[in-house]
């Protein structure tokens, strides 16, 4: 139960992570900007964990 | 006094001003000090100068131009003045950024008080009139006719508020159940997809191997849609990291660093850097920029009884202030998927070697 609870995240998360994103990853995504000018963005993941001392 | 001789001689009297000890007084939080204008030539010209090389072989004078600048100014640290916390920003790049995000931010922006609204009601004595009449039972109590008289006698209400206060508009209102629950299209910009997996089955069933299950209704956002949303008409986007540092400026001291977000942390500036230093996209000249996408998700249960719940992925950049994300109004937090779970269903427990298997294991329908 738990193989088949993990491959169907998995796989939502394949689904997530799709062509445009790893697009968007590797080769960036030129995006015109308030200013008007262009960017070209990067994605990236970054995580923050915290909790709080265990007692 | 000329000016205030109808008044008694004990109000007259000069007193002395009480001052607040030092130890209370407070000072509001500010923002970091404006950046020194950046010296770099707009943005605009590089472009041109990307087109240009993308369209034509030959070389035009901006791109030159471009090409040199940047030969000739290679990335420094540069600081940008303390304000009055001592605190300071420091960068590594060519110049400072010809965009800083940090200078409208206002106190205002970090708080959500101000702009409480009172939904169909048009004040506050509007709205504690109302909560009482249809919070309070039906019963008239002595406790309530108090509750009353506590909100006729509170320091908030105003007896001129609920003079023009249409109570039974507002009644209507309340009970037409329309008012702007969605902001925007239900379904805008969501994509279904169906998820396919693979279920294996041992050895002891009657047809063993792996069987395909599909399950259909995973509801997804495409992240790359949500960014190009953000990041247009966005003033607040951080597009450059940088150092924060303390030094508070009566002692002589070291600065320290300090962390306070994700665009001066050490690793997004790593990736920052990294990404600098990687060999740029061919023909392309635009300033690269990282984007730091922070996902959290947990299930949810939707009622108190029943077994109706979610499994949303919520998904914030790392690029915006936590103060801005953390402000519900502004709506950063963005829904990028409803996972689908797995739901195991025993229809008795006599017989596990059964076949029967979508009665065994369903998937459970969420949305």
């Amino acid at each position: 139960m738990a193989h088949v609870h993990r491959e169907l995240l998995h796989a939502q998360w394949k689904i997530i992570m799709d062509d445009e994103f790893l697009e968007a990853y590797t080769q960036g995504v030129v995006i015109t900007c308030f200013d008007g000018k262009q960017r070209r963005f990067f994605l990236r993941v970054f995580t923050y964990s915290a909790d709080y001392p265990e007692k | 006094v000329p000016g205030d001789s109808h008044l008694p001689l004990a109000i007259r009297r000069q007193r002395r001003q009480p001052r607040l000890p030092k130890r209370f007084c407070d000072t509001l939080p500010q923002t970091s000090a404006a950046l020194p204008p950046s010296e770099q030539p707009d943005l605009p010209d590089t472009i041109n100068a990307c087109t240009a090389a993308l369209g034509s072989p030959q070389i035009s004078p901006a791109t030159t131009d471009g090409a040199q600048l940047e030969r000739c100014s290679p990335r420094r640290i540069l600081k940008s003045p303390r304000n009055i916390f001592g605190l300071f920003r420091q960068y590594h790049a060519r110049d400072f950024p010809s965009h800083d995000p940090e200078e409208l931010v206002t106190l205002h922006e970090m708080w959500d008080a101000s702009c409480a609204s009172f939904g169909p009601y048009p004040n506050q004595s509007s709205f504690l009139l109302g909560e009482w009449f249809w919070c309070e039972g039906v019963q008239k109590s002595k406790r309530s006719f108090k509750e009353l008289v506590d909100i006729i006698r509170g320091p908030e209400f105003n007896p001129a508020d609920i003079r023009e206060t249409k109570w039974d508009l507002i009644d209507d209102q309340l009970g037409s159940d329309h008012n702007e629950v969605w902001m925007d299209e239900p379904d805008a910009n969501w994509i279904r997809t169906p998820v396919t997996i693979l279920v294996p089955f041992s050895d002891r069933m009657l047809h063993p191997g792996a069987k395909e299950f599909v399950i259909s209704d995973f509801y997804h956002r495409s992240v790359v849609e949500i960014l190009r949303e953000r990041v247009e008409n966005n003033y607040h986007f951080h597009f450059d990291p940088f150092e924060l540092y303390w030094q508070p400026g009566h002692v002589p001291s070291p600065a320290t660093r300090v962390y306070n977000e994700l665009y001066n942390s050490p690793a997004f500036l790593e990736e920052h850097e990294k990404l600098q230093n990687s060999p740029k996209n061919p023909g392309c000249d635009l300033p690269r920029v990282v984007v730091g996408l922070m996902f959290a998700s947990d299930a949810t249960q939707l009622t108190s009884f029943g077994q109706t719940s979610l499994w949303p992925l919520y998904m914030q950049f790392g690029n915006e202030s936590k103060y801005r994300r953390g402000k519900p109004t502004l709506h950063l937090c963005n829904h990028v998927a409803y996972f689908q779970k797995v739901r195991l269903c025993l229809p008795s427990i006599s017989c596990p070697d059964s076949d029967d298997i979508s009665s065994f294991l369903t998937i459970s329908k969420t949305l």
